[in-house]
């Protein structure tokens, strides 16, 4: 073999190794830009996202913004307890019922709303007793007649207990 | 005289056992062929892998990617016009046996109706919950006029 035969061969190899590498890192190359390019369009993507999710979430804010006022407005707060409670005790008067509040307890529940208890005493006749907790069932406030408990006193008297659960808005917000 | 077995034999006599593909020599064709081959096999090889990059990121996009997980609220119109429906209907009870009601006892106090007095006790009663506290003969009269939010919700 001539020495410039080998020349030209030892020449060729390495113009094919260093066109091998690079090649090779033109590849590698261009698979982590590639990576850059997804982390980087996932990035963007989620913020087009979130600010998508935000725009909706600020429409539908203001699209229920009635709606939730109404919705709100069938759950008692702090403030409007003791109206309520009074306005209890009327509808008691109003059907011929004595109605008194004899106890009040709050129970929380650990979420936006607790449970306001009360106990009331009733003394009244059958079907004013009955008038009474009917009222009482279409109060429009997020609440419920739990137990009633009456005992006959005598032929027109009816003497009991009667539990009324409300939600009320969390003392504690 | 060299004839053909002859010439045969001398050409063997040069070239013992070397065949087409003699290794110890030299084949420009095949060497250029061999070196063609491998640039070859190089281009198609980076072609190939070109493409499948090109098609793994041709599909990105910024719209398909995104996803905002669990942090999306989920709002239930359907339920919330169903209780909305359910409490106005409740609320239409109870304000209609509330203006029954209201009109049983307000009715002895219409002969001697006093319009100053009636709007001053209603202005009071919208904006201040303190009707509440005044005294029950007084309360009943001005109370039983109002409608049932503003008697009980205006705070």
């Amino acid at each position: 073999m001539a020495s410039k035969t080998l020349t030209i061969l030892i020449i060729a190899a390495l113009y094919l190794l260093a066109s091998l590498c690079v090649l090779g890192y033109v590849l590698f190359k261009v698979h982590s830009e590639g990576q850059e390019l997804t982390e980087r369009v996932t990035l963007i993507a989620d913020r087009n996202a979130k600010i998508q999710m935000y725009t909706e979430l600020s429409r539908l804010v203001s699209e229920t913004e009635g709606e939730r006022a109404e919705l709100s407005s069938y759950v008692l707060t702090e403030n409007e307890t003791s109206s309520f409670l009074t306005e209890i005790e009327k509808i008691g008067a109003q059907t011929g019922n004595e109605l008194s509040t004899a106890s009040l307890d709050v129970v929380e529940k650990g979420t936006d709303y607790d449970e306001l208890h009360i106990k009331f005493n009733v003394e009244g006749t059958e079907a004013s007793v009955k008038e009474m907790l009917h009222v009482f069932e279409t109060l429009p406030y997020h609440s419920a007649v739990t137990s009633v408990l009456l005992t006959k006193e005598s032929d027109d008297s009816f003497r009991g207990v009667i539990n009324l659960t409300v939600s009320i808005l969390s003392y504690v917000q | 005289m060299f004839n053909s077995k002859n010439i045969f034999g001398f050409i063997h006599g040069l070239h013992p056992h070397r065949g087409a593909f003699d290794n110890r020599t030299f084949h420009p064709v095949r060497e250029w062929m061999i070196g063609l081959a491998i640039a070859f096999a190089i281009i198609i090889g980076g072609g190939v892998q070109s493409a499948l990059m090109f098609v793994e990121y041709r599909s990105i996009s910024t719209t398909e990617m995104g996803s905002v997980g669990d942090s999306a609220i989920k709002y239930n119109r359907n339920l919330v016009e169903l209780s909305i429906e359910a409490y106005r209907t409740k609320k239409e009870e109870y304000s209609k046996y509330h203006k029954e009601n209201s009109a049983a006892v307000v009715t002895p106090h219409v002969e001697t109706p006093n319009p100053d007095v009636a709007t001053s006790s209603e202005t009071v009663a919208t904006t201040t919950p303190s009707t509440i506290d005044i005294p029950p003969a007084q309360e009943e009269s001005e109370g039983e006029d109002l409608p049932f939010e503003e008697a009980v919700i205006g705070n």
